[in-house]
């Protein structure tokens, strides 16, 4: 019995065909001419529909055109979405909903997992693990649930977006994919803990002119030449050690991208933790209690807000140095560096308007240097993954 | 530095597949039946094994035009992806039936 070749999933068939790009054209034919040698038409049926998804399927090119963009709709779903549901259930939950996320993408093959089979990585993603437990426990605590409830502004969006920046850093560096050793892993996060305590000490506390440091001998300022030693001191040691310069460049970033985040996590807990501490702004008469105690968390925050955008171009700029270098990841990470000039730009822009121009010319310059940053690497040429496996 | 991920399940059955006979050109849709695809999950596997150079393909040369057929898509694996499927673990059901052969082969000795 010869097959019926013009029946219905024939032409179905033939639609679907047309379906695939001039660069897979004969796999439409392949299909077709699989689909002449059944008979039985349910098998037909069930073959022609199933090629619909072979023609759905992307191409590579297609692929890497439409990452950026598909990069940006996520991000804005993901903000869209814990805005939401901020509003409806509180701020809390979004973040955790993240959090866990984030925890299972690390035990996925990938970009964040699974972790490393060495102990310095097993240690450094465990103690990443922790230290946002801990903010988590202090975030809320501190809030008494407010953030439990809908609506509650305070500091739930600054602390999602530090603990996912870090949960996200966190699972990178200690990824199997990661090219960075355990010498610069754990030589870069011990300096960068040692760096970070040392400039929270050092540095004037909560906006005012005291520091943490300050009833130490020379008002604790010998404390800066730990801040420069230790990333030094873990660039030294993870160059020799490894022999790689570029890596003992690695755990110097490393140092003060940890030591850099750290300030700021501390500083916003502090700030959460010790508000009776902080001082009085000048206000006009008459404002409300709730006023100055929201204008005194904004003030006390402008330094730990500037360590925190600070850090986040600093891990955008790690994660770069750590990945394999490929073209389509590198530029989506360089472009995060546009971003707090970019936020910043749309703060300010209902000031004077020189500001705003300067402020967005800034994240047009930055775009420009990560550009060619991405053109004097070479990452430019597409990395084929000769070992790759769909 | 080229990125080794692991094929998944269907792929790894595929490669398997293909792998037991590497010299011999395969069939699409008979290769679908005897790993368990459907066309929706084989034709996907097959274009991008293709595409990353694991997987050759070529028209069948005495084809059923004769009987009113077109030719047909034919498989086999590059050397790249029998280098590939030969790093590939077996099937634990496809181990478990050649230890069973083996045992039945001594004791039938």
């Amino acid at each position: 019995m010869s097959a019926p070749s013009r029946d219905l999933p024939a032409r179905y068939l033939d639609a679907v065909a047309r379906l695939f790009p001039a660069t897979r054209r004969d796999w439409g034919a392949a299909m077709q001419a699989e689909l002449a040698t059944l008979t039985r038409p349910s098998e037909r049926w069930r073959f022609a529909l199933g090629c619909t998804r072979a023609a759905l399927l992307p191409s590579r090119e297609a692929r890497v055109a439409w990452l950026p963009f598909a990069v940006a709709i996520t991000a804005a779903v993901v903000a869209i979405g814990e805005y939401a549901l901020a509003t409806a259930i509180g701020q809390t939950v979004p973040l955790l909903l993240v959090l866990a996320l984030l925890a299972w993408r690390g035990r996925r093959p990938g970009y964040f997992g699974p972790v490393r089979p060495d102990r310095t990585a097993r240690v450094v993603r465990a103690s990443g693990y922790a230290l946002i437990g801990f903010y988590l426990v202090a975030l809320i605590a501190a809030d008494g649930g407010g953030l439990l409830q809908p609506t509650q502004a305070n500091w739930g969006p600054v602390f999602a977006i530090m603990l996912t920046l870090l949960a996200a850093l966190f699972l990178a560096l200690t990824a199997r994919g990661t090219r960075f050793g355990s010498i610069g892993l754990g030589a870069g996060s011990i300096a960068g803990v040692v760096a970070g305590v040392a400039t929270f000490a050092v540095m004037p506390f909560e906006h005012g002119e005291t520091s943490l440091a300050h009833g130490l001998p020379w008002n604790g300022q010998w404390l800066w030449l730990i801040v420069l030693a230790a990333p030094t001191g873990a660039a030294l040691f993870t160059g020799k050690r490894s022999r790689r310069a570029d890596h003992g460049a690695m755990a110097a970033t490393l140092a003060v991208t940890f030591g850099v985040l750290l300030v700021a996590l501390l500083g916003f807990a502090a700030i959460l933790l010790f508000r009776g501490s902080l001082e009085a702004p000048p206000l006009m008469p008459g404002a409300s209690a709730a006023d100055k105690l929201a204008e005194q968390e904004i003030g006390a925050s402008d330094g730990y807000g500037g360590m925190l955008t600070f850090g986040f171009m600093l891990a955008a700029i790690l994660w770069v140095m750590l990945r394999p270098v490929r073209a389509r990841t590198t530029f989506v990470l360089l472009a995060l560096l546009a971003v707090p000039p970019a936020a910043l730009g749309f703060a300010v822009r209902e000031s004077a308007l020189w500001g705003t121009v300067l402020t967005f010319a800034a994240a047009g310059l930055t775009l420009a240097a990560a550009s060619s940053i991405l053109a004097a690497t070479g990452v430019t040429r597409r990395s084929d993954a000769a070992g790759a496996t769909p | 530095m080229p990125r080794t991920r692991r094929p998944s399940p269907q792929t790894a059955s595929v490669l398997r597949a293909l792998f037991a006979d590497p010299a011999t050109w395969r069939y699409g849709y008979e290769l679908g039946r005897e790993v368990g695809l459907k066309a929706g999950s084989l034709y996907p596997i097959l274009i991008r094994l293709t595409e990353r150079e694991l997987l050759e393909a070529r028209w069948e040369e005495h084809s059923g035009e004769s009987a009113g057929r077109p030719p047909r898509h034919l498989y086999r694996l590059t050397g790249a992806g029998r280098e590939l499927a030969g790093q590939l673990a077996p099937a634990p059901a496809e181990a478990r039936t050649r230890e069973g052969r083996a045992q039945r082969a001594l004791r039938s000795a």
